[in-house]
């Protein structure tokens, strides 16, 4: 027998009892695959790391992190702060205009510092592969390695000076110390360690498994409600370039996710002084005061609108697109109504419009029970 | 028999082995875009373009739905991959190559695709996931997918105007006439090839961008406005004359 088959044989050999051993081993806690409940519609490419698969368990685990003020790392009623402090479930997980924390939903961090932008709505998030945040700065791309992915934003929040301004340390050391939590990281991890890493891990599966896909026009794809007339024109004139052409930025019926979730200057300012456009993140001149086109779903609860929160109601938001929309080399080729200003549709188009958009209120995102305060 | 095994796994993993070094029936080809303005290669956001109708211009952004890849064997067969479907995006480098996969190797007389969808394929909601769902096509002008999307700046005589040139299927909708306009078209390349496992199967797919605007049709953005044509029989017409002068397809031999 030759020295090269020899070799081969006990490497094979070593395989074999390995398998064998690990097989041997304690089985750990299985945990049961998360499953969504989506229309035919809808897109069946989800956004799920690979390293980090939905499971019931983590989704649990992750709903009662996301509720709980103690992700700040203190434990003083004055100093807690958490996820759904700015992600309001009766705000279709946005920070919402009537705040009591955030007049005018201005979101703040527990120093007082002024987020960069308002929040955005924590909705379909799973079926988003372009980037998160107004700009998308949290991307797979980003050199910054903890940067790219969902499941880093919550390092990104606890250290952030404008949001819960912790430390990581403190987080992790008093998570492992409550012991409310050690079976259901157990249950969702295989142990009961805690790190910071799986926090992010659970919150990250929690809020992918925030879905919208019951509202009026949902159940009209289905079959199962009539629109009215207004309804149906809002729905043609937001689907017309010659109308009020919304659909190039949010979608339509076969886009229900109503965002294409893309970037678009959308003509608001001819001077652009904010370093957290866009343009941060692709260095692209024309990128200048583009931001995401954020969902229109459950846009009745998510005020005040744009990234800056300039428009307090969806009438000044109309009005805007109507009349108010600026032609600078940044705006958006798509915008092309601006040279004259804006789409110009009479107030009975613009009412329609505003109908179809309230058929996008889904209310269920704002009551299912899965979704709120575990504690 | 502990040495009867050994010896069993070792031959398994040596037939294993040679599996690998047969000669596959099949093999994979990838289609590559590229995009220029005459011969030089297509500068993104840069106004230094005019077209044949003297309107200068610069391309924001580009996005273009490409399917069916369809092979014609020397014998005579045809083989269409009728689920295939690429999505090409002018910000985005990884969509510039398009595979195929499990191609019958062999000599072939011509390959070609669709640009855009055919109809039996242009179906409302056919893709609902991202990116080809950015491409719906409003169901009041037939439905389906935009099968182009070229977004320029232009200028006219006083400022900087946008251009939005969308192709897709058309519906008549002015008067009673509701026929749906399938602006699809077959995009072929010509001559005898091998398609083989022994190298790779590359074909470079050239897309210039200023022959969408003539010199067959010439389109003239200071008379049709500039602005949206989604609506204008007429321009998707044109655009449809100048579409199959607008690509042009080579293969390219690597060993």
């Amino acid at each position: 027998m030759s020295r090269y088959v020899e070799v081969l044989i006990i490497g094979c050999l070593t395989l074999l009892i390995a398998l064998i051993c690990v097989s041997c081993e304690e089985p750990e806690k299985e945990q049961t695959p998360y499953q969504f409940d989506l229309p035919s519609y809808f897109p069946s490419k989800l956004n799920v790391s690979d390293d980090n698969p939905m499971t019931v368990e983590g989704v649990r685990l992750g709903r009662h992190l996301f509720y709980d003020g103690r992700l700040s790392g203190r434990t003083d009623t004055d100093s807690m702060m958490c996820c759904a402090t700015c992600h309001r479930q009766e705000n279709s997980f946005d920070a919402g205009i009537d705040n009591p924390l955030f007049p005018g939903g201005f979101t703040h961090g527990l120093t007082g510092i002024r987020t960069n932008h308002v929040t955005m709505p924590l909705v379909n998030l799973v079926f988003n592969h372009n980037g998160y945040t107004w700009n998308g700065s949290l991307n797979g791309k980003n050199p910054v390695e903890n940067m790219r992915c969902l499941e880093d934003m919550l390092w990104i929040v606890i250290t952030a000076g404008d949001e819960l301004c912790g430390d990581t340390n403190t987080v992790r050391a008093l998570f492992q110390s409550l012991h409310e939590y050690s079976e259901m990281f157990e249950d969702a991890f295989g142990t009961s360690e805690v790190t910071v890493d799986r926090m992010g891990r659970a919150i990250a599966q929690f809020v992918n498994s925030i879905v919208s896909c019951d509202s009026k026009f949902d159940r009209y794809l289905k079959g199962e409600a009539v629109l009215t007339e207004e309804e149906l024109l809002g729905y043609e004139l937001f689907m017309t370039e010659e109308g009020g052409d919304c659909f190039h930025c949010h979608g339509g019926a076969a886009n229900p996710l109503f965002t294409t979730n893309k970037y678009y200057n959308n003509g608001k300012d001819s001077v652009f002084t904010d370093e957290n456009d866009r343009f941060k993140v692709t260095l692209r001149e024309y990128d200048k005061g583009a931001y995401r086109a954020p969902s229109l779903r459950n846009l009745k609860y998510t005020a005040p609108y744009m990234h800056d929160g300039r428009y307090s109601t969806i009438d000044d938001v109309l009005d805007f697109y109507n009349s108010k929309v600026l032609n600078t080399p940044y705006t958006d080729v798509l915008m092309h109504h601006a040279p004259e200003g804006g789409v110009h549709l009479t107030p009975h188009e613009i009412a329609a419009i505003k109908s179809f958009l309230m058929t996008l209120t889904d209310e269920s995102v704002i009551t299912n029970e899965k979704y709120s305060n575990p504690w | 028999m502990k040495r009867k095994s050994l010896i069993l796994l070792a031959l398994s993993l040596i037939f294993v082995a040679c599996k690998n070094n047969e000669e596959s029936t099949q093999c994979n080809i990838n289609v590559n875009f590229s995009f220029n303005v005459n011969r030089d290669s297509l500068e993104r956001d840069s106004m230094k373009y005019v077209n044949d109708a003297g309107n200068k211009y610069m391309v924001t952004d580009l996005q273009m739905i490409v399917s069916k890849l369809q092979l014609v064997h020397s014998d005579g067969t045809t083989q269409v991959f009728d689920k295939s479907v690429h999505f090409v995006d002018l910000a985005d480098t990884s969509t510039f190559t398009w595979t195929i996969e499990d191609v019958p190797i062999g000599i072939y007389n011509s390959i070609g695709f669709v640009f855009g969808l055919d109809s039996t394929m242009n179906v409302t909601g056919a893709y609902p996931d991202p990116p080809i769902n950015e491409m719906i096509w409003p169901e009041s002008l037939g439905g389906g997918y935009h099968y182009l999307k070229l977004n320029c700046k232009w200028l006219s005589d006083k400022e900087l105007l946008p251009l939005n040139f969308h192709l897709g299927p058309e519906q008549m909708i002015d008067g009673s006439d509701t026929t749906v306009i399938d602006n699809s078209f077959i995009v072929t390349r010509i001559s005898d090839f091998e398609i083989s496992s022994k190298f790779e199967n590359v074909f470079e797919v050239n897309v210039d961008i200023n022959k969408w605007f003539g010199p067959t049709c010439i389109i003239d953005f200071d008379k049709i406005k500039g602005v949206w044509i989604m609506e204008s029989h007429e321009i998707q017409e044109m655009a449809r004359e100048n579409g199959p002068n607008v690509f042009s397809m080579n293969k390219k031999t690597v060993k």
